[in-house]
């Protein structure tokens, strides 16, 4: 590892208990832009970033949290095996100031074991808050090894980190390698050496627990020497103790209810305004491309293809998919930089414990919420292999940002078909389409775990993070920008020929008619019996590769070549029930968004982080079985009752 | 006079108790121990779910949810100062 002078750079690993800020430290430190979030597990991988301290150069690991040194499984394996394999110079302890005694614990495992530590106090400023004082000078008598206090947050403390990093840096050239002589920088690492101190460290099994239990007393010795409690300022404390209660206790799940009911009821209503304008100004641009390329005289056929199609379906994807998801994204970050997210596994662990899976799989479901890729590889908090494929594999029931704003499009045409058209109602629509999501997930689980991951659930523990007052300004303007950004890359590379392939279909002509009129005829009967039409069969199909193309290329297959006329929510809902859509087809078409097959990103993923092609085609075929078998359900009711 | 040893899962809420048995599996004993949680120490139940099968415990500082079955390997006495 060289720095930019060519220097050899430093290595410095940062560990810690989950949740204690290790992202944010390295984000502060490096100036990078790590996702960091208010919950146990959020860094699943090991991240690499570089920050100059003087004239050194120092790359800096920012490692998934680990509880212990000892034992552990998954996740915690990477940290320490990085550790003690990769020999980094210095490692970077961090621990949490508002409960130290129980962070620190792995500090003391690291400085017994030899590696070359530095402590690090993260989130002074909310011990402070809650009336906690680190004395640091007795904290480094205490453990021999220097400690700062920092709060990354606020960017506290960094220097004097850096200058830390840097001393323990020089000590450590200067002992050599003091722990087992094996990896000698930039030397070739006796790979037989290592192993054995691995497990010398790890598999020291019979005194194992009495070296845990001995650190952990040692622990509360050296917090009740260095940890202060003001009693009268802990109003922190008791701020958490009481937001625990409402949102845990007897009234949790309606104030969990009312809390995503206000975020989608934000959704549906202020992605009104955004979507108006976006519309009406992307739909005169198209006017002026088009009589702008009339007048340049380009080829006939090349303009249509690229204006009436690729351009269009961009249009439809920015001004219709972009606003709900620019704005529910946001709010879901503040949920979850507010640290709601694992009450809601919380909540939710009993009804999932019956259903064999685990707690922590609303988490998973959460995060689906926003991505179903990324709800797919936050499955790795899951400890059970059993579990962890049950909610890899039942992730896509949850409704992803990109089928959100479909499932808003459809729950409003549903409104106004059926006579009612407020925004509220909407929400009303849009929560049950959620709720349905929901219940498919537990059913769909419940199922898998008395078929083919049969089992018994694994001792669920999860640890909780205190409260943060989220940083309201920086969040929504950074996943707004994120968000944005994200779409429009994914409009254009997805989107784009998308658009393309439909002018084509809808061009293409076999014997009169046109591909996508055969296409969509010949899948028509089955779609039919699934309370569906064949062109939006073949937009869930079309739209494979990005879920949010999925309304915008029905809609360009609806209103064939022409130019919209209209082109405002009412104009969208004449143009679909021109071509035959009803209140049946609404519910049906949206059930089916909810349970189909997931993004081809989403099912790379579910291979990358299973391994196996079986449970990849599994992640398919579950939720397109269920919603099949939903839409065929609700069809059969329509015609009994309808 | 003897305190009365309880399961973990009957403590009463808001109540300071002391750990005095912890006879789960290695496993289950390995996970807990990560966390701080070994003989003698002292432990609070702050929420109980609705159903009473799972509730949220306060360790040294942190809060761990625990289900009723996992905290039933847990004997507690009442805190003594």
């Amino acid at each position: 590892m060289r720095g930019s002078d060519g220097a050899a750079a430093r290595r410095v690993a940062l560990v810690g208990n989950p949740n204690v800020g290790k992202s944010t430290v390295f984000n502060a430190l490096t100036g990078m832009r790590q996702h960091t979030g208010n919950w146990s597990g959020k860094t699943v991988d090991v991240a690499e970033g570089r920050y100059r301290y003087g004239d050194e150069h120092f790359v800096i690991y920012d490692l998934p949290g680990c509880y212990s040194l000892y034992g552990g499984a998954g996740e915690e394996r990477i940290a320490r095996d990085f550790i003690l394999r990769e020999c980094p110079e210095v490692t970077v302890a961090v621990c949490d100031a508002t409960c130290l005694e129980r962070t620190v614990i792995l500090a003391l495992q690291l400085i017994e074991s030899g590696v070359n530590t530095v402590i690090c106090v993260n989130l002074t400023d909310e011990a402070a808050r809650k009336g906690v004082s680190v004395d640091l000078e007795k904290l480094s008598r205490e453990t021999g090894v220097d400690c700062v206090g920092t709060a990354a947050r606020r960017k506290r403390g960094l220097r004097e980190l850096k200058a830390a990093v840097f001393g323990a840096c020089r000590a450590e050239a200067e002992n050599a390698c003091i722990k087992c002589g094996c990896c000698g920088r930039g030397s070739a690492i006796n790979e037989a050496v290592v192993e054995k101190c691995v497990d010398d460290a790890v598999n020291c099994k019979e005194n194992a627990r009495e070296r845990e239990e001995r650190i952990i007393r040692r622990a509360e010795e050296i917090c009740r020497a260095c940890v202060n409690v003001s009693e009268g300022e802990d109003g922190g404390r008791r701020l958490d103790a009481a937001l625990d209660r409402v949102f845990m206790g007897r009234w949790g799940v309606l104030v969990g209810i009312a809390l995503l009911g206000l975020a989608l009821w934000i959704t549906v209503v202020g992605a009104n305004y955004p979507s108006e304008a976006l519309r009406a100004l992307l739909f005169r641009g198209e006017e002026q491309f088009y009589s702008l390329a009339t007048r340049w005289g380009a080829p006939s056929a090349l303009r249509d293809a690229l204006i009436l199609g690729v351009y269009r379906t961009l249009a439809w994807v920015v001004s219709v998919m972009l606003p709900p998801m620019a704005i529910f994204f946001p709010l879901f970050t503040l949920l979850e930089d507010f640290g709601y997210l694992p009450r809601a596994a919380f909540l939710l662990d009993t009804p999932l414990m019956r259903c064999g899976a685990c707690g922590k799989q609303a988490l998973t479901m959460c995060m689906g919420l926003g991505c179903n890729a990324v709800g797919v590889s936050g499955c790795r908090i899951i400890d059970s292999p059993r579990e962890r494929r049950i909610a890899v594999l039942t992730n896509s029931f949850m409704p992803c940002n990109g089928r959100f704003p479909t499932v808003i499009m459809l729950s409003s045409l549903f409104c106004a078909s059926v006579g009612l058209g407020a925004g509220a109602v909407s929400a009303i629509a849009l929560f049950s389409a959620l709720a349905v999501g929901v219940l498919m997930t537990f059913v769909a689980s419940k199922l898998l775990s008395v078929t083919l991951l049969r089992g018994t659930p694994s001792a669920f523990v999860l640890e909780l993070p205190p409260y943060r007052p989220p940083r309201v300004g920086s969040v929504i303007v950074r996943s707004v920008l994120d968000r944005t950004v994200f779409v429009l890359g994914r409009a254009a590379a997805v989107a784009a020929p998308a658009g393309l392939a439909v002018w084509l279909l809808a061009n293409v002509t076999v014997g009169g008619s046109s591909l996508l009129a055969v296409i969509s005829g010949a899948i028509d009967p089955l779609a039919r019996l699934l309370g569906l039409d064949g062109v939006i069969l073949l937009a869930f199909f079309l739209g494979f590769p990005a879920n949010e193309t999925v309304l915008p290329i029905a809609i360009m297959a609806y209103s064939g070549l022409g130019a919209v006329a209209e082109i405002s929510d009412a104009g969208i809902y004449a143009l679909l029930s021109a071509n035959g859509w009803t209140a049946e087809t609404a519910v049906c078409a949206s059930l089916f968004c909810l349970c189909h097959f997931p993004c081809s990103t989403t099912l790379l993923t579910v291979k990358k982080e299973t391994g196996s092609w079986k449970c990849t085609a599994l992640a398919a075929v579950i939720p397109t079985a269920f919603g099949v078998a939903l839409c065929f359900m609700t069809h059969c009711l329509f015609a009994v009752f309808g | 006079m003897e305190k009365a040893e309880i399961p973990l899962h009957g403590a009463k809420p808001n109540v300071r108790y002391r750990i005095v048995r912890i006879d789960a599996s290695d496993a289950m004993r390995g996970r807990l121990r990560e966390l701080g949680i070994i003989c003698g120490t002292e432990i609070m139940q702050t929420v109980r779910g609705r159903g009473g099968e799972i509730a949220l415990y306060a360790v040294k500082g942190s809060r761990i949810a625990l289900r009723r079955e996992s905290a039933a390997y847990i004997t507690v006495t009442e805190w003594d100062g």
